[in-house]
């Protein structure tokens, strides 16, 4: 890579990191993978970086691959998560009455939906996309987006219980 | 987009909240993305090397196959394109003919230059990994290259400066720096600093490190 694409590699991870990071976070429930999957993904953009020209593309790559990561990962025995459909524990339940524990509440709750509807969900209330932009990040139909979101957000409101209200209505 | 839509967004960006320091580096990633690379190059070398290897046995295996069982000297001329294969003639011709790394093109000197870093890393392996020296991020144009690393040696810790300026650029001046012109005709300087008691660190492996950069810069 020669100069000037280092130097605007180097801002483009300034500005981003730690939107990365956050997206990282709530696709895997820990900072420490959070980190490890966000450190991956920036040094596979930084060894395709003269390929991708367009900003715009720059991001659609990054999630594509902090994605699929997180996902694929999901997917190793080892590292194969328990899904439950039992409401997270009454004290944390208790505890999302404070705004500080609500944040808690929601990463526990997203650790039991499954993680293709969970990566899902954080495209689309975290990153902002709609479901034309959801669907090309995870290379799927607008069709399994929507079934996807569904799905997530069900299996969402049912490991919460009443935790949170903002969920207890359904969403189309 | 709905209400709902809203809140929901409104939950998980509190949700994700204001993330703790990071466990990564700028320096980090471009020091893991160039071992990558690194190590694809050796790959495909020895993967070419093999290619080539092959390629010469079949040339010599049918050279016999032609002329009979004879091991004379006319198998030699069969021999020779292994021996005067690109590869090797490539491999010999890596260190002692490739361009100097020369000035940066960025618009500001780079504080933590990789391509700099991993010629130093190159000549004083022990630096692999080491973290990133702090520094100021005032711009200061001219094209030059720095390295500045937190370094330990001999139980002592200290930082490591590896300054590289342009034709026509002053050289750094740094106590106890050492310097040399380099093969771009610029200057390259090399200093350690000990943080604390104790000698700096590297001191003595400094000059041989100027050796080695002053004819790759």
């Amino acid at each position: 890579m020669d100069d000037v694409s280092e130097q605007e590699f180097a801002e483009y991870f300034r500005a981003r990191r730690d939107t990365v990071r956050r997206t990282a976070y709530l696709l895997c429930g820990d900072w420490h993978r959070a980190d490890d999957h966000a450190q991956a993904s920036f040094v596979a953009l930084h060894r395709h970086w003269s390929r991708i020209r367009e900003p715009g593309a720059r991001d659609a790559w990054m999630r594509r691959t902090l994605t699929r990561a997180v996902v694929d990962e999901s997917r190793r025995p080892w590292r194969r998560e328990r899904f439950t459909a039992d409401p997270i524990r009454d004290e944390c339940v208790a505890a999302a009455a404070e705004g500080v524990a609500t944040r808690h509440v929601l990463v526990d709750g997203l650790r039991s939906v499954p993680p293709r509807q969970r990566a899902v969900l954080v495209l689309r209330y975290l990153e902002g996309l709609d479901i034309a932009g959801t669907a090309a990040a995870l290379g799927c139909s607008e069709g399994t987006v929507k079934s996807q979101t569904s799905h997530g957000l069900a299996a969402l409101r049912l490991a919460l219980g009443d935790a949170l209200d903002d969920l207890a209505e359904g969403v189309a | 987009m709905s209400d709902q839509d809203d809140r929901l967004q409104a939950l998980f960006q509190d949700a994700a909240g204001t993330p703790p320091e990071s466990g990564f580096s700028y320096g980090d990633v471009t020091r893991a993305s160039q071992r990558i690379t690194r190590r694809r190059r050796v790959a495909l070398a020895g993967a070419a090397a093999v290619v080539v290897a092959l390629g010469g046995t079949g040339v010599v295996v049918a050279a016999m196959r032609d002329q009979g069982t004879s091991t004379s000297a006319a198998s030699a001329p069969a021999a020779a394109p292994e021996n005067n294969s690109p590869l090797m003639g490539r491999s010999d011709a890596a260190g002692a003919a490739s361009a100097p790394l020369g000035p940066s093109n960025a618009e500001c000197v780079v504080k933590h230059d990789p391509q700099l870093r991993t010629l130093v890393e190159q000549v004083l392996p022990e630096i692999i990994g080491a973290t990133d020296a702090a520094i100021t991020l005032e711009c200061e144009p001219g094209g030059g290259r720095q390295v500045n690393v937190e370094v330990a040696d001999a139980g002592v810790s200290g930082l490591l400066n590896v300054t590289y300026e342009p034709q026509g650029r002053p050289p750094r001046s740094v106590a106890g720096a050492i310097s040399a012109p380099t093969a771009s005709g610029g200057t390259v300087t090399v200093s350690s600093e000990a943080v604390g008691p104790g000698a700096a660190p590297f001191a003595a492996k400094l000059p041989a490190v100027l050796a080695y950069l002053a004819p790759r810069l």
